[in-house]
């Protein structure tokens, strides 16, 4: 994975901050963007994601979806008779 | 249109006629596992309990190091049983990296690529869009309780 790429720690639930970011204009430096960090839980996820902005345009989002639990296939009932 | 989660209908019967390995002991003609991958499907797509295999139909366009199909995931752990339950999880995340997804993804679709891209499950999440960046789908816990694939 690219050095100027954000990265997602799990242990501590951050994201990594490069100096150079890869974004829809290339690579740019972090310290001219605005950069926003959201982190949202639901019942099935816990959601983060990473946001790089130059004025008003989104130039970089990374996220990560952490699934809670799978699917579960139920055995159906059966009845003699 | 809409994504429901759901495990395909497909596969439970595909279950009972040994379509699917997940781990290598198989009575077939081939001992190996299959090999399983995993794509991302836009909101406004279909994929649901009736899916019965992959297709790029509502798959998020190619873009950076997203390719149709997406990735194959890793197959460490051997399908095991606890507390009447069998259960099945990749052993390592899913990730794509350096792409700009074509519009809003709320949806994978686990599928076996071995056998004709036949449809597994599929998981829905909330809606999320990458630009030039990365989507990481980090896997619950391998156990009975929370494993990707559970059946009871």
């Amino acid at each position: 994975m690219s050095a100027h790429l954000p990265r997602f720690d799990d242990a501590s639930q951050t994201w990594s901050e490069p100096e150079l970011v890869e974004t829809t204009r290339g690579l740019w430096p972090a310290a001219g963007l605005e950069r926003v960090v959201t982190h949202q839980e639901t019942e099935s996820e816990w959601n983060s994601a990473v946001e790089y902005r130059l004025g008003d345009e989104l130039v970089h989002r990374s996220a990560r979806t952490h699934l809670k639990e799978g699917l579960r296939l139920e055995g159906g009932q059966v009845a003699f008779g | 249109m809409a994504n429901t989660q759901a495990i395909c209908n497909s596969f439970k019967t595909e279950l009972l006629n040994g379509h699917h390995a997940f781990g290598t002991s198989v009575t077939r003609g081939a001992t190996t596992a299959d090999t399983f991958k995993l794509a991302l499907f836009l909101a406004s797509a279909t994929i649901n309990k009736s899916t019965t295999a992959y297709s790029t139909t509502g798959e998020l366009a190619a873009s950076g190091n997203y390719t149709a199909g997406g990735v194959t995931l890793t197959n460490g752990n051997a399908p095991a049983n606890a507390s009447d339950t069998s259960y099945w999880t990749p052993s390592a995340n899913a990730q794509w990296t350096s792409f700009t997804s074509s519009g809003a993804f709320d949806c994978a679709l686990l599928y076996n690529s071995t056998q004709s891209n036949k449809a597994v499950a599929a998981y829905t999440f909330s809606s999320q869009s990458i630009s030039a960046g990365t989507f990481t789908l980090t896997m619950p816990t391998n156990d009975q309780t929370t494993g990707l694939l559970r059946i009871a």
